[in-house]
């Protein structure tokens, strides 16, 4: 394959562009606001682990010895809060997105640089104010708000944190937003959409889902605080209100959000696959669509979560059946990453770790979906730990090992650096074996009977203590996996070998314009005459039929 | 334009003069008219009718949502009462 | 075959032309774009309240006429005509913009935002009637809570509550909820509405718009339609529930 030349330049990147804080929090530059969204997530994250890490203390002993009830219902509300709102749902999108998809389409910046700006600028106020109902007394109502409790009995900071959660969706929408104008309108000459990294399929996918799902949520939680100012009873049954209702227009949101949070991962983790076994990936255009139609399923299926809350009968067999369908476009890609796999050129450095690790661990979260799908399994496994590990698997398991591979993949084009690869792999194989022994312990806890939200247990069922105890050995050594990247990466901006233009030798656009970019991405806007993931040079292609086959180059 | 300006009008006093219709029809009625003034202000103030593909799809995505959210909501209201459950 | 170069070619670029754009088209694409992929996140924000009152209207249709028809129906339909009217300023002030007539889109401009200010008078005043009549829902006027009083048959007095057969003070409260969330939260919108408008108004003042650039005016231009679609269906829904049972009930 024939290099591109990057013509020498005298070391003007994004990073040493400009000096001086005035010129990180007022850039237009889609990388350093990715950088900021970085710094901003990673803190979160540590907030939402100090949580998990309180309720694995104290679920170790039956007894609700580290902390009453009360206070450990805030901690399991915050977690979730935290989590969700503020680590899973924009990490990905937010950092690897802003920051890749203007150089993967060959654009110079998002579509409207400064609405990018603002959104880092409104999440940090959202955190903001979340943070402080968390320090002011917290809240307790679980992450979900559910009323009559959050509207009427609850007396903890609702409105607060709702306040915080609503201001942050607007981060969310106009992230959504650039990303859809981006793809549309600023594609580089010979950049059609069946040319792009899937990267950038699955990010359209996941700001369709952004724009039309999060203002739901919004209203929904405008609706709970006016409720709760006001007491009037919209969700109330004594005032003639529908608590049901709650429950629908949260879940409309909630449920499209969870593919929020894993198809940018599943980008991801196409990338990893490809570049890594130096193969197209297998069934492009099936990918592609996958991305899509999970999108629109995602939007059918929110009645799932009201299965045992007195929703009718008849709509949970349509909510039952819309769910497997939703299965269907996930699994096609976890079929297409392995037939990738197939017969390639693996090369097993830290991120195909964590995306090989990604097919696995999805795959069980998935397949654990599907139990819960079935409406007569969900009655039993509702609201018990058999949840909570099958979201944890996709969560954890999914996303998070998906945004370190990620993180690991392009941290020369970001940091012009390369990490140590030895503790990479190190790192990767102490958080994988570090989370199954954390969750796969919860799957037999819940099938056993142990509920979610509850801090104590029988002191009878020892099996139910080993369970615990094992979890929470896993969550320690997860949280030791999850602290060696963080020390290893900050220690490599300054220490780090560094990093060519192409360090992997790809074929990405992405990858052929220095490490780290100029401001300006590219230094001539590119035109793009090939397919994505093109590993064989053209001359070794061969036409049979319609499709081309690449042939390994002769040599 | 102007034409336009003052079809919306009379929609509107139309809107306003035909609160005499028995029973659930009213509510059709109201609802149509309402359709069809939005649809008048989209395509031709919006010019929309004018536009590309692209902002087309947008605006039936954004519907097909809208008939999303409340067709599978109601099909949970409107049939909870089938089943009698104890 | 390596990846061709194209050398981005000097140009004499429109003032307005921010520098990530390759030219004015793209960035007058992407904008316009932007605007109607926001106005889906209004139709779905608005979306949710109109499921709501959808919900309770079919669950308490006798106090939801009632309540209705307890608004003034003549505020309402001025208030419709009104915003109507600012939806065809709006549009000559873009076609005047189009064409590169400075003088009438500053005086469409104007006409519109006195129209959309009118509007949110007129919106003032009924919200004052409700105060009155203690309308206003649960505690959120904490000194005049809901307590309207309740007509007695045969009384007609306009300020009281006139309850059809199977309608309480409950639900006539939980259509009020609905009421005041959703046109507030429109009113909310035409006060930002009018704040675009100020600085395109502006802008325009300025000079800044001409055949070539116009792009701000359309964009706003969808921003304010939209907020009149959304009116055009709260007046029916809100104001016309059951206007032909007003004799009889």
């Amino acid at each position: 394959m024939e290099e591109f030349v990057i013509p020498k330049q005298p070391g003007s990147n994004y990073l040493n562009a400009e000096y001086g804080l005035k010129s990180w929090l007022l850039t237009k530059d889609h990388k350093r606001i990715a950088l900021l969204y970085l710094g901003a997530i990673t803190f979160f994250f540590f907030i939402g682990s100090l949580y998990a890490m309180m309720i694995r203390l104290e679920l170790l002993t039956p007894q609700g010895d580290l902390m009453q009830s009360s206070t450990y219902n805030k901690t399991f509300t915050q977690h979730g809060i935290v989590m969700v709102f503020f680590f899973l749902i924009p990490a990905i999108p937010a950092t690897l997105g802003n920051f890749l998809i203007p150089m993967m389409i060959g654009a110079k910046d998002l579509a409207f640089p400064r609405i990018n700006l603002l959104s880092w600028y409104i999440y940090m106020a959202g955190g903001i104010i979340t943070i402080y109902a968390l320090l002011a007394g917290g809240v307790d109502t679980g992450w979900t708000f559910y009323v009559p409790y959050s509207t009427t009995f609850s007396n903890s900071y609702v409105i607060a944190t709702g306040v915080g959660i609503f201001i942050n969706g607007f981060s969310s929408i106009l992230t959504g937003l650039n990303f859809i104008v981006t793809i549309h309108t600023m594609r580089a000459p010979g950049m059609t959409w069946f040319r792009m990294p899937l990267f950038v399929w699955s990010h359209y996918a996941t700001s369709l889902i952004m724009i039309l799902g999060t203002p739901v949520v919004a209203i929904t939680i405008l609706l709970v605080a006016l409720e709760r100012l006001a007491h009037i009873g919209i969700f109330d049954p004594a005032a003639g209100g529908d608590p049901v209702l709650f429950q629908h227009l949260f879940w409309f949101y909630s449920h499209p959000a969870v593919y929020i949070m894993v198809l940018p991962a599943m980008g991801v983790v196409s990338e990893l696959i490809a570049n890594f076994s130096r193969k197209n990936i297998f069934g492009y255009k099936f990918v592609a669509f996958s991305s899509l139609a999970i999108a629109v399923l995602g939007f059918l299926v929110w009645g799932h979560h009201l299965f045992v809350a007195s929703q009718s009968v008849y709509a949970g067999m349509i909510f039952s059946f819309l769910s497997f369908t939703v299965a269907i476009p996930s699994a096609v890609k976890v079929f297409n990453w392995t037939a990738t796999l197939h017969k390639a050129s693996i090369s097993y450095d830290t991120p195909m770790l964590y995306g090989l690790g990604f097919i696995g661990l999805f795959t069980i979260g998935g397949l654990t979906g599907m139990f819960l799908a079935t409406l007569a399994v969900d009655v039993h496994v509702s609201d018990t730990y058999f949840v909570v590990a099958h979201f944890h698997y996709i969560m954890v398991g999914g996303t998070l090992l998906a945004y370190l591979g990620g993180l690991h993949y392009w941290w020369p084009k970001i940091s012009g650096r390369m990490y140590p690869e030895g503790w990479g792999r190190f790192s990767a194989l102490v958080v994988f074996v570090g989370f199954n022994l954390t969750f796969a312990p919860q799957f037999l806890l819940g099938y056993m009977g142990m509920p979610r939200r509850y801090h104590t247990y029988p002191v009878e069922l020892v099996s139910w203590q080993v369970l615990h105890v094992l979890s929470t050995a896993g969550a320690s050594i997860l949280g030791v996996g999850l602290m060696i990247p963080l020390i290893y990466l900050v220690w490599s901006m300054r220490y780090g070998r560094i990093a060519e233009a192409n360090p992997w030798h790809l074929p990405g656009l992405e990858w052929q314009t220095p490490s780290p970019p100029p401001t300006e991405n590219f230094l001539t806007t590119p035109i793009v005459t090939h397919e994505a993931y093109e590993f064989a040079p053209p001359e070794h292609k061969e036409v049979v039929g319609k499709f081309e086959r690449q042939q390994p180059a002769e040599s | 334009m102007i034409f336009l300006a003052l079809m919306l009008g009379t929609g509107l006093t139309v809107l306003a003069a035909f609160y005499d219709f028995p029973g659930p029809l009213n509510a059709v009625v109201a609802l149509t008219i309402a359709c069809l003034k939005a649809t008048l202000v989209v395509l031709y103030f919006m010019h929309v009718r004018y536009s590309g593909r692209l902002i087309w799809l947008v605006i039936i995505a954004a519907i097909f949502w809208l008939a999303i959210m409340f067709a599978i909501t109601f099909s949970d209201y409107w049939t909870r009462n089938w089943l009698p459950i104890s | 075959m390596p990846e061709g170069l194209a050398a981005t070619h000097e140009h004499a670029s429109h003032p307005a032309l921010r520098h990530h754009f390759e030219n004015m088209e793209q960035q007058r694409e992407a904008g316009t774009l932007g605007m109607w992929v926001f106005l889906v996140t209004e139709i779905m924000f608005f979306g949710g309240m109109f499921l709501a009152y959808t919900l309770f209207r079919y669950e308490y249709p006798a106090a939801f006429v009632s309540a209705s028809n307890h608004l003034d129906i003549k505020l309402g339909a001025l208030n419709t005509g009104v915003l109507i009217v600012s939806s065809f300023t709006m549009a000559m002030a873009v076609y005047s913009t189009q064409i590169g007539r400075q003088k009438a889109t500053i005086i469409c401009l104007i006409l519109t935002m006195i129209l959309g200010a009118t509007f949110l008078g007129v919106k003032a005043i009924e919200y004052h009637d409700k105060y009155n009549d203690q309308l206003i829902p649960g505690q959120l006027i904490p000194w005049r809570p809901f307590n309207p009083e309740v007509a007695k048959p045969g009384d007609t007095d306009p300020h009281k509550l006139h309850l059809i057969e199977g309608a309480t003070t409950q639900n006539v409260q939980l259509f009020y909820w609905i009421y005041f969330a959703m046109t507030g939260m429109h009113a909310l919108h035409m006060i930002i509405g009018l704040g675009i408008m100020t600085v395109i108004l502006i802008m325009a003042w300025r000079g800044k718009f001409s055949p070539e650039y116009h792009a701000p005016v359309e964009i706003s231009g969808l921003y304010w339609h939209f907020v009149d679609i959304i009116w055009i269906f709260l007046f029916p829904l809100l104001y016309l529930l059951g206007r032909h049972l007003e004799h009889g009930g």
